[in-house]
């Protein structure tokens, strides 16, 4: 008795030091590889996801730049409205504005819009 | 036994049921699968059509209007452009407070009641455009009122931020009662190339009506128009329209042209019309004629203006120099008319330069007798006169020379080579004398400078139609014009320190209903060109029945003569004569 229980005993014990699994430092394999696989599931979900969210961004910054590009042509026409020789005209007209004699004018600057009529 | 006999009973009237069961279940899935059948494989089409319609999403997808720009300074100035300008409009069937709000939007945007009462009270409708274009003003206050039913939107319209400028030369974009298209002028003779091509978008949608981006997607991106950029400058145009309008209203004038060209390519600085109109407020005017283009649409009998070109012919066939002499007698009979000159003055002897500088009828009917009818004929065409020059706008007059067309009716040829009995246009005109300008060539008159279609761009290049005559007979004609400027008719279109050439014309105006000329009623006109020895611009000014003086020496010339200082001193011109003061 005492003998097949030592036998089991050693068997069970070969086995048991075949059982006990490779180490990487103090760290065991199967643990090694679980940590990898979650953290590279992990790392996945994170640029998964960052990528998303950039097609959202990159939306958002299309939009921005269409409503940019819809202002700068606003302005532009209103640029060139306020520019417009006709409406330059009739403010002139309407703010009374007399007619410069160049013959006569003295310019502050020399090249300056600003004169003034001599008498 | 009676065990063994209901058995019996059972099974033959239990087959008998079974039997039927199994006929009818047969018999119904019959109908079923033919019923399938016909939905699945017969009606496929319609199903998958009204299916489509269910998840699929369709598009139109509008392209951009291509703008319209002219030369300014080093870059550009936008003549017609689009705009996104609110529109109001209403869902009469949401409306509640119906009175309320006709009354209240009456005030706002300055409409008549009973005109919205029509639109709001309008039952289970559910939209109604109420006013377009509105201010900011208009939109603010909407936006206070707040009334349940009405609504604001954008839309994209045309504008020209420039105003009057130009506006019979780009024409607008108006309604022809089916949809807004190009009216009038380039916005009409590039109307295809202008409004681009519609894109489509089809895809399939989910409940929301959201797209399901992983499904099939078909797209087709619309194709923006091109746009144009024109030959003309900005400033040039100003200042032409400025003096046009200013010798029209002093004159008490019908109206009039100018048209600016650089001889040398062809290309139109400035093409002015008086009275214009603002291309943004189109609808306001009542009488359409307005919208002609008064230098490119209708042709006029020119005077004597034409007598260069006789002249020209001429000198080319080698049968007269500026320096031959003639006999003036005052007149010249032919199949019983007698064609006199002007103030029926008689000159004696005479060169061919004294027969332009004082606009001698006589003289260039001698010219012309010389040429014979056919050459002269020839030679007009080759002109560019009877025909369309070309230009990028729409509805040109061809003018009318239908009178050189029968060889042996000489009095129609008289009366041709001084410009009556023919019809020609400010252009043709212009075309004509660049001939003398450049050396001889006639150049294709161009507006457009570059088309640019998306990245791409299309620069135009000036065209040679044809040589016309010898550069020694364009320089001959040149100096005579000159001494016509100097000596003749022509000293008030004269510039101080620039060698200015041209030739004025008063014409007759033929009567409506035919048969002679009206009384009393004449057309002014000074064509030229300047400096003579390198010609910069052509210059030809139109003035349609000024009231308070008769010739064009004191209507047209002056007008001329300022339009040209002009140029000459914004282009910065070096004068090429000493200053005299004998103006």
């Amino acid at each position: 008795m005492v003998a097949r229980v030592s036998c089991r005993e050693s068997f069970f014990s070969k086995n048991k030091k075949q059982t006990v699994s490779k180490k990487i430092g103090s760290v065991s394999v199967e643990l090694a590889v679980m940590a990898f696989l979650f953290f590279s599931c992990i790392f996945y979900l994170v640029s998964i996801n960052s990528s998303a969210i950039k097609g959202q961004e990159i939306r958002r910054i299309e939009k921005e730049l269409t409503e940019i590009k819809k202002t700068n042509e606003k302005l532009l026409t209103w640029e060139a409205e306020f520019n417009s020789f006709y409406r330059i005209e009739e403010t002139a007209l309407n703010l009374n504005f007399s007619d410069l004699d160049f013959e006569k004018a003295v310019f502050l600057e020399e090249k300056d819009s600003l004169a003034f009529n001599k008498k | 036994m009676k065990k063994g006999n209901n058995k019996k009973i059972l099974s033959s009237r239990g087959k008998g049921q079974i039997y039927f069961l199994g006929v009818f279940v047969f018999l119904l899935s019959g109908i079923v699968l033919t019923r399938l059948f016909v939905l699945q494989v017969f009606s496929c089409d319609l199903y998958r059509a009204l299916a489509e319609n269910q998840h699929k999403l369709v598009e139109k997808l509008i392209p951009r209007r291509g703008e319209i720009f002219l030369k300014e300074d080093n870059g550009y100035y936008p003549l017609a452009v689009n705009r996104d300008l609110p529109m109001a409009y209403a869902v009469p069937k949401e409306i509640e407070e119906k009175e309320r709000a006709v009354k209240e939007l009456a005030l706002i945007l300055s409409l008549d009641e009973s005109f919205l009462k029509e639109k709001i009270f309008r039952e289970n409708d559910l939209y109604e455009i109420l006013k377009r274009k509105l201010s900011e003003e208009e939109v603010e206050k909407i936006k206070a009122l707040n009334i349940k039913g009405i609504y604001l939107s954008s839309e994209s319209s045309r504008y020209y931020p420039g105003g009057k400028l130009l506006s019979q030369t780009v024409g607008f974009v108006g309604s022809d009662g089916k949809e807004y298209r190009g009216m009038y002028g380039l916005e009409a003779f590039w109307e295809d190339e202008l409004r681009g091509e519609a894109g489509i978008l089809s895809q399939e949608k989910d409940v929301m009506g959201r797209w399901i981006s992983i499904k099939d997607r078909q797209f087709q991106p619309a194709k923006n128009g091109a746009d144009f950029f024109l030959t003309i400058d900005r400033s040039v145009q100003y200042e032409t329209e400025k003096i046009l309008k200013e010798t029209v209203e002093k004159h008490k004038a019908d109206g009039g042209s100018i048209v600016v060209m650089d001889p040398q390519t062809g290309k139109i600085l400035a093409m002015a019309t008086y009275p214009d109109f603002n291309p943004n407020e189109y609808f306001k005017e009542k009488d359409m004629s307005i919208f002609f283009n008064f230098a490119v649409n209708f042709s006029y009998e020119p005077g004597s203006v034409f007598k260069p070109i006789t002249m020209a012919i001429g000198i080319e066939e080698g049968k007269v120099e500026p320096d031959t002499v003639y006999t003036d007698t005052g007149s010249v009979l032919e199949a019983g008319y007698e064609i006199k000159n002007s103030e029926e003055k008689v000159y004696g002897q005479r060169t061919m330069t004294q027969v332009l500088e004082e606009s001698i009828n006589t003289g260039v009917i001698f010219v012309e007798k010389l040429v014979g009818n056919k050459k002269f004929a020839e030679g007009v065409a080759k002109f560019g006169f009877g025909k369309k020059t070309g230009i990028e706008l729409p509805m040109e007059a061809e003018g009318n020379l239908n009178n050189l067309k029968e060889f042996k009716k000489d009095i129609q040829f008289f009366t041709a080579s001084f410009g009556q009995g023919i019809m020609v246009t400010p252009l043709q005109l212009a075309s004509a004398y660049s001939v003398f300008a450049n050396g001889g060539k006639l150049m294709k008159p161009q507006i457009v400078e570059k088309i640019k279609r998306g990245d791409e761009e299309e620069i135009i290049h000036p065209v040679e139609i044809r040589k016309v005559i010898s550069r020694s007979t364009a320089e001959k004609i040149s100096q005579m014009l000159r001494s016509v400027v100097i000596n003749g008719h022509g000293k008030r279109a004269d510039v101080a320190g620039y060698s200015v050439v041209g030739k004025t014309g008063t014409a007759q105006v033929p009567k409506k209903n035919g048969g002679g000329y009206e009384e009393g009623i004449t057309i002014g006109s000074f064509v030229g060109f300047a400096p003579m020895e390198n010609a910069r611009f052509t210059v030809a000014v139109k003035i349609n029945n000024p009231k308070d003086v008769q010739w064009a020496e004191s209507t047209a010339a002056p007008a001329f003569s300022q339009l040209m200082e002009f140029l000459l001193k914004y282009y910065k011109i070096e004068p090429t004569e000493k200053m005299v003061n004998n103006k």
